[in-house]
């Protein structure tokens, strides 16, 4: 087993390196060379695991494929300029002063490049997995449950997308830019958490490094001073908290824990701790973000001693008005399930009638576990009973189906 | 503690055309290996050989003749060596046995090292 973590180690050291090194070569040679950037990220990454595979892991293996990244770099591009036969002088040794008012970071300015308006939302998280966060192809298509050839065209032609933009559109945006492009990358750490953390197929251990690349993402953009948005702290403070019960929430079988019955020991305290101290500098918004809103609720939870403490008023009254900024079905869900455990289960079964009618959430699994749920609350055991195994056909992965089962069983 | 050479063959054409995702699968496990290894005090160090298949110098009479090698089609070429302390052979057998070219190829040779 201890290989296993070693191995695990070495993914998640070599996804952070690659993204490390692709950060500095674009923020050197500019976004046109974003491919070359990516070709001799993972040439070096290749040479460095060659070589590892036999002499063992350098102590200091980040300056290694610097030196060999930033070597292969020039080669190439003096080759290409030979072979268009340009006298042009490529001079990528000293680079550029950062510009005033521009973001420094090169990893931030990767981030920003990669969630430009040029893209679609969702080529916009696949190509921050792939080139901030180093995931491979396959393991995006692992995470999309799509075929692999499908996610390496889409990766290729974002980056062909981006490489053709004019320089000041796929710059990094200034200081002045960012209100206008932040809400767009806040969106795809946003995206690329709820990916990781929804327990659906694929490869458990590569969902989990998701989630908390994720985590990482969100923390660096609200540590930042010109990113560091009353926004970017509350989805920092919303991550915080969410992943802090990642240990508790998978029982050893594998099967999902209901927050219910989740050990609160297995929280993490550290995570939550931070969470809060995010939310509490998210307060200088003017009004809060949906961010903010369900930061508040998943405090709520973090910090009530236990199930039976709980405050389901507030975390109500938080879902009302959620509901109001983003009208999605999954939001009417929620407030209805808190609303039942505020003790309004009747109106709250209504609610959940009532959405009956929408397509969209016929194959959504916990809709019909929430109508299930308030109905065994309510004592109709033959209706819960019904929306249980609706729950159980609606296709969701073998752990939750398996749960499912089981807890069919259990109460009914 | 004697030390023991792991020879580790492959097919000539094993990693042709391997895609860089595969191939990089496929050297984590080596590389996790080796850090085992290494934590657990038994690596005393390695080699890759590079693909190019290299020359073959022989004695031809009185001269000496140079050969591209290998020189005829050959069913595997060695691909690098490592070396592992160990108390005898069958301890070195012991630690090679979740050895990763298992896996991904078919044998170890394991060679003691000649040490006075």
């Amino acid at each position: 087993m201890a290989q296993e973590d070693i191995r695990h180690q070495l993914d998640r050291l070599s996804r952070r390196e690659r993204g490390r090194l692709i950060a500095g070569l674009v923020n050197r040679l500019g976004h046109q060379h974003l491919d070359l950037a990516e070709d001799v990220a993972q040439e070096a990454m290749l040479a460095a695991l060659s070589t590892w595979q036999y002499q063992g892991t350098p102590n200091n293996p980040a300056a290694w494929l610097t030196r060999v990244a930033h070597n292969r770099a020039i080669d190439r591009l003096r080759h290409e300029a030979r072979n268009r036969r340009l006298d042009e002088h490529i001079d990528i040794e000293a680079a550029p002063e950062p510009e005033p008012e521009r973001i420094a970071d090169p990893e931030l300015k990767l981030i920003f490049l990669c969630g430009n308006a040029a893209l679609e939302g969702i080529d916009q998280l696949a190509l921050t997995l792939r080139v901030v966060s180093g995931f491979t192809a396959r393991e995006i298509a692992g995470i999309f449950l799509a075929p692999e050839t499908a996610i390496a065209q889409r990766l290729s032609r974002s980056k062909r997308k981006l490489q053709r933009l004019p320089r000041p559109q796929a710059g990094p945006p200034s200081v002045f830019e960012l209100e206008q492009h932040l809400p767009a990358v806040l969106k795809v750490v946003y995206l690329m958490f709820s990916l990781g953390y929804a327990p659906r197929t694929g490869e458990q251990l590569v969902r989990r490094d998701v989630a908390l690349e994720a985590v990482r993402l969100a923390r660096e953009v609200a540590d930042t001073r010109y990113t560091g948005t009353a926004e970017s702290q509350a989805l920092a403070a919303l991550l915080c908290f969410q992943a802090s019960r990642l240990n508790a929430r998978e029982g050893e079988d594998g099967l999902p824990v209901l927050l219910k019955d989740q050990d609160r020991n297995a929280w993490d305290r550290a995570a939550i701790d931070a969470g809060m101290e995010y939310l509490h500098r998210s307060r200088t918004a003017r009004s809060p973000s949906r961010y903010h809103l369900e930061a508040g609720i998943a405090s709520l939870y973090a910090s009530a001693p236990g199930w039976e403490q709980i405050d389901w008023g507030a975390i109500l009254s938080l879902y009302e008005k959620l509901d109001a900024l983003v009208q999605s079905p999954v939001v009417k869900i929620n407030a209805s399930v808190a609303r039942a455990f505020a003790g309004q289960a009747e109106q709250a079964l209504q609610e959940l009638d009532a959405m009956d009618c929408e397509p969209l959430l016929t194959d959504y699994t916990p809709f019909h576990i929430a109508r299930a749920e308030v109905l065994r609350l309510l004592g109709h055991e033959d209706r819960a009973r019904v929306h249980y195994r609706n729950a159980i056909e609606s296709g969701s992965s073998t752990p939750v189906v398996e749960y499912l089962q089981e807890r069919a069983s259990l109460y009914l | 503690m004697a030390k023991f050479a792991l020879l580790l063959p492959h097919a000539p054409d094993r990693y042709v055309g391997l895609s860089e995702d595969d191939y990089m699968a496929v050297i984590k496990d080596y590389v996790a290996w080796v850090e085992q290894a290494t934590e657990d005090g038994v690596y005393a160090g390695g080699h890759k050989l590079t693909d190019d298949p290299g020359k073959t110098v022989s004695r031809n009479g009185a001269g000496v003749e140079v050969h591209e090698s290998p020189f005829a089609e050959v069913s595997e070429i060695l691909g690098g060596l490592m070396i592992i302390e160990a108390a005898d052979l069958d301890a070195a057998v012991e630690i090679s046995r979740n050895h990763p070219h298992l896996k991904h190829n078919s044998k170890i040779e394991i060679r003691q090292v000649h040490e006075v």
